[in-house]
């Protein structure tokens, strides 16, 4: 027994409720209901019982939900947020250890080069660094305001690549102080905020292209 | 359900083998097909399966494909080339995992 087109839009009444509008999770859980329905009516339960039921079995995975990765003010549909909860772990995870690595890394070459030549090119080539990041995820939060459809991964960057690319420019140690950044010794600690800055970005990145993808599937 | 602990740790396992038998599959699709395997003895939760799927798809290891059935989207998920070898090393090891557990529990016990 098939929902009619009222009662599909039943459930999007509910979803819409609970404020699910990010398209990826959207679709799954209401073909998920309306298939539960669906069945609970072939075994001669009433749609009103069935739909009920079905509220009931969601109700817990759509609560209002906030996450520390996410920071406490943000609230959302449960799923939705440990979805991005888990996406944030992942990237801190990548972004701390690569960045720890490359930093490494560059260190160790940088120390072979001649410092009080190279002093100046360097501090030019960390402002880049710091600038880059800020000016690709402003351009990317434009992209992703004008794609039509909300997904997972546009709540996702909209809240959180914005936080950190602002963050990045705040804290930049060359708008805050008018020293040279590097000086005449390479230090492997002044590394670490930029590159790890630059593996955040890059994460990010993925995550506009992520949403790219299923804007392109959901076409 | 008394034993659904057991079953939790290997979640992602038996979603990879059932996409691996099916093809592609859609999320009531596999939580029905679990209940009918294991008569009714394990009923995944949607607050289980569909945080599963997401981290395999995010791992890699399943694709997605979006298609209208009767009046709604549906999402069906399938195993990428990685999800298949995954897939197959997963096996392995759940199948070891039953071994050692059946040499703990009943030594005199076969699943064969």
């Amino acid at each position: 027994m098939k929902l009619s087109q009222s009662q599909i839009q039943d459930i999007e009444r509910y979803l819409d409720y609970h404020e699910l509008k990010q398209v990826d999770l959207r679709v799954e859980v209401l073909d998920h209901m309306a298939e539960s329905i669906e069945a609970a009516m072939e075994n001669g339960v009433s749609y009103v019982d069935a739909f009920n039921r079905q509220r009931e079995r969601w109700n817990p995975e759509l609560e209002s939900y906030s996450s520390f990765w996410l920071g406490w003010a943000l609230s959302g549909p449960k799923m939705m947020i440990k979805k991005c909860a888990q996406m944030m772990r992942k990237i801190y995870l990548f972004a701390l250890l690569s960045t720890v690595l490359i930093s490494g890394i560059l260190f160790f070459i940088l120390k072979l080069l001649p410092l009080n030549v190279l002093g100046n090119t360097l501090d030019i080539i960390i402002k880049i660094l710091f600038v880059i990041p800020f000016l690709v995820s402003l351009l990317l939060l434009y992209k992703i305001k004008q794609t039509s459809l909300k997904t997972t991964y546009q709540y996702f960057y909209k809240t959180q690549a914005w936080g950190w690319s602002l963050c990045g420019t705040l804290f930049n140690p060359i708008l805050i102080s008018n020293k040279p950044y590097f000086g005449i010794e390479i230090r492997y600690v002044k590394l670490l905020w930029p590159v790890f800055l630059i593996m955040v970005c890059l994460q990010f990145y993925k995550i506009y292209q992520k949403h790219i993808r299923v804007i392109k599937r959901m076409a | 359900m008394s034993n659904s602990k057991l079953y939790k740790g290997s979640l992602n396992t038996i979603i990879l083998k059932l996409l691996d038998e099916q093809g592609k599959m859609y999320g009531y699709e596999i939580t029905q097909k679990v209940k009918a395997l294991t008569k009714g003895e394990l009923q995944i939760t949607e607050g289980a399966l569909y945080p599963a799927l997401h981290k395999l798809e995010a791992e890699g290891l399943l694709d997605v494909e979006v298609a209208k059935v009767d009046n709604r989207l549906r999402k069906y998920y399938m195993l990428t080339e990685a999800g298949e070898k995954e897939t197959v090393n997963r096996l392995a090891e759940l199948e070891e995992f039953i071994r050692s557990m059946q040499n703990l529990v009943n030594p005199n016990w076969s699943i064969n």
